[in-house]
């Protein structure tokens, strides 16, 4: 008698697995990527692999030991590939590469291993080895270039130096601060810089600069409903009419509210790490209010602190508060 | 006719392979065993009036519904001599007090019900059960909704994937089914009658559709989309009306019967017959799909047999729907009223690990109950079963969708299966026991 395979109902699986989300987090993260590939050069490619190189063999050591198998084949899944995609993007361009090594390691393993593992950490692992490194390197971390020949005047295996290729300059968001801390006024509408910034030339985090690159992964990640569209919402529309608000109220100290979402991370933020499961609310009233949460975090940083750029610490104060808030905004049951 | 829509369900894909249009009809052998369990899902010990060597006929009563619960007749499906009143196998409950019966020749005729005045007197008689696959007795439906239903739901949606039985029923046998539902709707004095059939069930259904448009008789044709034949569901999305937690349809007037229950109901009423064979679709990763009459206490082992199928090329068998069937690993469990089709699969998709809930929420998406699967599931995997109770885990309707879903392979709706079955009666009994110790 042939033995037949007992199995629990449902007896069927849909196509969605782990390993096909983040295959098409990882293809919305390209066009930025990408972009900021051809805007920096090939640096940027070497950054990019070693990050990754990074994260995918503390993921690999560390299930490795918590399972007692030689789990290779989940190293060619690069589990961490997409945190440490996203610690580059977050980083200024041109930087020594024992930083990038340093908030890889801090992501994957303080950030994530410590906490358990995939599917267990409390805050975004990316952005906890980013403002690990902000602090720690905080120089480094205040440089921004403005690059002046691409990858394609330059040939692929050029280099960028500075400041042969490259001007040291600072973000529009920094200059904003020092005009208004030396007593100056900005102008009501920047309305120059729009079109620079959308595009992304303009100095900036390395992955952050182009907004309609980065749209154009958002997309990608709200159609194939990867991520929850409620956050992106909720964090932009807080956003937007907080910056109108206060610039309403403070024209000339405070940037114009196109120019405030156009430059600095808030796009990369609310589409790609605020919306990651592990450390978002899992309801949708939870989503919506966790959106919020972020977008007025930051904002209120950018305008009342002495930071330039608040949505990283925004997202981790808020990821701190996901278990309270999944608690208070459980859904009704149908009927019940 | 407008729809109310809901949350959440999924699309499957259909796989509707047998021909909806022919119901063969299984032949009896000489000398086969057939198997009568005592026990079924909602129904349990009936009590067995017949002895071993005792000669019976198809239609003959050989077990009494008990005084206790809810319990129902048991009549034997063919002609012959009681082999044994002893333990027998079960698809679902593994083993079970059972009757075993080998039939001789078969008269073709069967001993027809008592006439009664009653229809809920006939209906418990002819021992019908509701055959969508749960099995509540379709006695206390009709007895709980007697004088207080006003609109009657016949559930012709088979929204699981292989099933074409029900509408084999719906284009085959579309006179009769009119002919009771018109009956039940004098009987029982309801206003309105809608037939809910799955969305695009193409020309075939013409027949009944224009005989239930003679009849003042309304159809709704569902979008497809898996489980909007759920009781609950079905109910709010023909008349917008909320079933309450643990409530029953009647407490919002409506009662819902299953076509194939409305074709039992046919036979007990108009041919005095009771259930004693049903259709059921033979699908999978076979060749030779169809719908076929299959005797009740027929073995799944005979039953192959009789149509040529080679078990050994099959690694599973599932008797029911690919969302909520059960799989089976003996060729001797019998077919009873509950079961729809039998599947054989050939299946070859590796057997994931559970990996670590990545919080997606697409389980929270899909459930139609508006529970969150992971949530009950975590609560359940850390012995807190009374969170499990208050976040409505007895809600749960066992569809399947959250570990259809689930991109991190958990057994979101096994684990929920298990607790419902087993953990949440020991926790209702622990506190209780600790409320009385604590009242002392």
């Amino acid at each position: 008698m042939s033995s037949f395979l007992m199995k629990l109902p449902p007896h069927q699986h849909g196509k969605y697995e782990t390993k096909y989300t983040f295959f098409i987090l990882s293809a919305a993260m390209l066009p930025a990527i990408l972009f900021s590939i051809f805007y920096y050069g090939y640096r940027m490619l070497f950054a990019y692999i070693l990050t990754m190189g990074v994260c995918s063999f503390t993921e690999w050591v560390y299930e490795s030991i918590k399972y007692k198998k030689d789990y290779l084949e989940r190293f060619l899944e690069f589990k961490g590939s997409v945190t440490a995609a996203l610690i580059v993007m977050t980083l200024p361009p041109i930087l020594p590469y024992y930083v990038y090594v340093v908030a890889a390691l801090i992501a994957s393993i303080i950030a994530k291993q410590l906490f358990g593992g995939f599917g267990r950490n409390v805050y975004n692992p990316a952005i906890t080895g980013r403002i690990a490194v902000l602090v720690g390197y905080s120089s480094l971390m205040s440089t921004f270039y403005l690059p002046t020949s691409n990858i394609l005047e330059n040939g692929l295996f050029n280099i960028t130096t500075v400041p042969i290729d490259a001007i040291s300059m600072a973000t529009t968001l920094t200059a904003a601060k020092e005009t208004v801390a030396s007593g100056g006024t900005l102008p009501i509408l920047m309305t120059d810089t729009w079109l620079p910034s959308f595009l992304g030339f303009i100095p900036g985090a390395a992955g952050e600069v182009s907004a309609l690159a980065l749209l154009i992964g958002g997309a990608l990640i709200l159609i194939t409903r990867i991520g929850a569209w409620r956050i992106p919402f909720a964090c932009l529309t807080t956003f937007l009419v907080l910056a109108t608000v206060f610039w309403y109220f403070n024209q000339g100290y405070v940037l114009d509210p196109i120019t405030q979402v156009l430059s600095g991370g808030i796009i990369l933020g609310s589409f790609f790490m605020a919306t990651d499961f592990v450390t978002s609310p899992l309801y949708s009233k939870g989503k919506i209010i966790f959106g919020i949460g972020c977008g007025a975090l930051a904002i209120m940083i950018r305008i009342f602190s002495s930071y330039p750029e608040g949505i990283g610490f925004s997202i981790l104060l808020m990821n701190s508060l996901v278990p309270l808030i999944d608690r208070y905004t459980k859904p009704r049951s149908f009927g019940g | 006719m407008k729809l109310y829509s809901i949350k959440g369900g999924i699309k499957l894909k259909q796989n509707k392979f047998a021909d909806a249009n022919i119901i063969n009809t299984l032949p009896v052998l000489d000398g086969e065993l057939f198997y009568y369990p005592l026990s079924n899902s909602f129904c349990n010990n009936s009590i067995p009036v017949v002895e071993k060597g005792a000669v019976v006929k198809a239609g003959d009563v050989i077990a009494k519904a008990s005084e206790t619960g809810f319990s129902i007749d048991i009549h034997s499906s063919v002609d012959g001599i009681v082999e044994d009143v002893t333990q027998i196998k079960h698809s679902k409950l593994m083993h079970t007090e059972g009757i075993i019966i080998k039939a001789s020749e078969q008269s073709g005729d069967y001993s027809k019900l008592a006439p009664t005045k009653d229809i809920v007197d006939t209906i418990k008689n002819a021992g019908i059960l509701g055959m969508g696959g749960a099995g509540f007795p379709s006695y206390v439906k009709f007895f709980s909704s007697k004088s207080k239903v006003d609109t009657l739901i016949i559930n012709a949606s088979e929204s699981e994937p292989y099933l074409t039985c029900d509408q084999s029923i719906l284009i085959n046998k579309a006179d009769e089914l009119i002919e009771t539902i018109l009956f039940i709707q004098k009987e029982l004095d309801i206003k309105r009658v809608i037939v809910a059939l799955e969305g695009n069930t193409t020309e075939q259904t013409d027949k009944l559709k224009q005989l239930a448009k003679d009849n003042s008789i309304d159809i709704a044709e569902l979008p497809r989309k898996y489980p909007y034949s759920g009781e609950k569901q079905l109910i709010y999305v023909l008349l917008g009306r909320t079933v309450k937690k643990g409530e029953l349809p009647s407490s919002v007037n409506v009662m819902i019967q299953n076509v194939s229950t409305i074709y039992g109901i046919y036979e007990a009423i108009k041919k005095s017959k009771p259930v004693i064979d049903r259709v059921i679709t033979v699908s999978g990763d076979i060749d030779n799909h169809q719908n076929i009459v299959v005797k009740m206490g027929t073995t799944v082992r005979s039953l192959l047999e009789k149509l040529n199928l080679d078990p050994e090329k099959y690694n599973r068998i599932i008797l029911g729907g690919l969302m909520t069937g059960t799989s089976i690993a003996d060729l001797d469990v019998p077919i009873l009223k509950t079961v729809s089709s039998i599947l054989l699969l050939n299946d070859k998709s590796k057997n994931h690990e559970e990996e670590a809930c990545a919080r997606c929420g697409r389980c929270i998406d899909v459930c139609v109950m508006g529970l969150s699967p992971t949530g009950i599931k975590n609560s359940i995997m850390q012995g807190d079963i009374g969170q499990a109770i208050d976040d409505d885990i007895m809600s749960c309707i066992e569809c399947g969708c959250c570990s259809y879903v689930c991109i991190s392979h958990r057994k979101l709706m096994e684990s929920i299966q298990y607790a419902k079955n087993f953990l949440v009666k020991d926790h209702i009994a622990a506190t209780e026991n600790d409320k009385a110790v604590g009242g002392k």
